[in-house]
């Protein structure tokens, strides 16, 4: 099993796209869990927490302009998705892509 | 959500040692990658080089000059293993010694070079030590 590490802020900002290459935000939060065994406990990212602005999605690569434009278009046009790692493939971090078609289930519903 | 939000609760989270003082924040975090296995989050990186790297080229140029000046050579990055981690509230509290680390030795340096030339600094002009 071959291991890499990447810093957090290579995939946070990252623009993840589907499985026919449509975009379908950007990454802005990564969800964890704790996981015990034997040895202690190591904290898993169990869902990637993924925003679309829409339209306004192509100038949202930097944080602070997400922060924004999330805090004026409060509840407008922003989606958030809540997916799973399962269904992110990370084998390029700079190109997160879904490896299964987007599930209307990971749509997070009241976010303000 | 539930769980840990680890953008919104540990990165640039307050750190606090095993000494109870605040030894800088969290400047990065690095994931580490498996095959058919979650991302698992195993360093907390501190330091002014890695803060730079995030904020742009243009920081990191100016961190290297600034460090070019002053005659830095170490690094000044530090590598806490997340499973040094105690506590996540408002501060993240780790097993670690804050003089050990290497991205505390700006912060000496600083305080030796200038922070205890200003009046009122609370570090004693003679003997380099804080007043209690």
């Amino acid at each position: 099993m071959s291991e890499r590490e990447v810093r957090i802020e290579q995939l946070i900002g990252r623009r993840v796209r589907d499985a026919d290459g449509r975009s379908i935000g950007r990454v802005e939060e990564m969800i964890c869990e704790i996981e015990l065994h034997a040895t202690g406990r190591d904290y898993v990212v169990c869902e990637l927490g993924v925003v679309s602005f829409g339209a306004l999605d192509a100038i949202t690569a930097n944080a602070v302009v997400r922060q924004l434009i999330g805090v004026a278009v409060r509840g407008a046009s922003m989606v958030r998705y809540a997916i799973p790692w399962q269904a992110v493939d990370l084998s390029d971090p700079g190109r997160p892509r879904l490896n299964r078609p987007l599930d209307q289930r990971w749509r997070e519903h009241g976010m303000d | 959500m539930s769980g840990l939000n680890v953008v919104h609760d540990v990165l640039d989270a307050q750190l606090i040692d095993r000494r109870k003082r605040k030894i800088g924040r969290v400047d990065s975090l690095v994931l580490t990658l498996a095959d058919g296995r979650p991302p698992r989050v195993t360093a907390i990186l501190v330091g002014g080089p890695v803060r730079a790297e995030r904020i742009g080229r243009w920081m990191q140029l100016v961190a290297r000059a600034m460090r070019a000046l002053g005659r830095v050579r170490r690094r000044g990055v530090s590598v806490i293993p997340f499973s040094q981690v105690r506590c996540i509230a408002d501060t993240i509290q780790v097993d670690v010694d804050g003089d050990e680390l290497e991205a505390g030795h700006l912060e000496s340096w600083l305080a030796e070079h200038v922070v205890r030339h200003i009046p009122g600094s609370g570090i004693d002009e003679d003997e380099g030590s804080e007043r209690k």
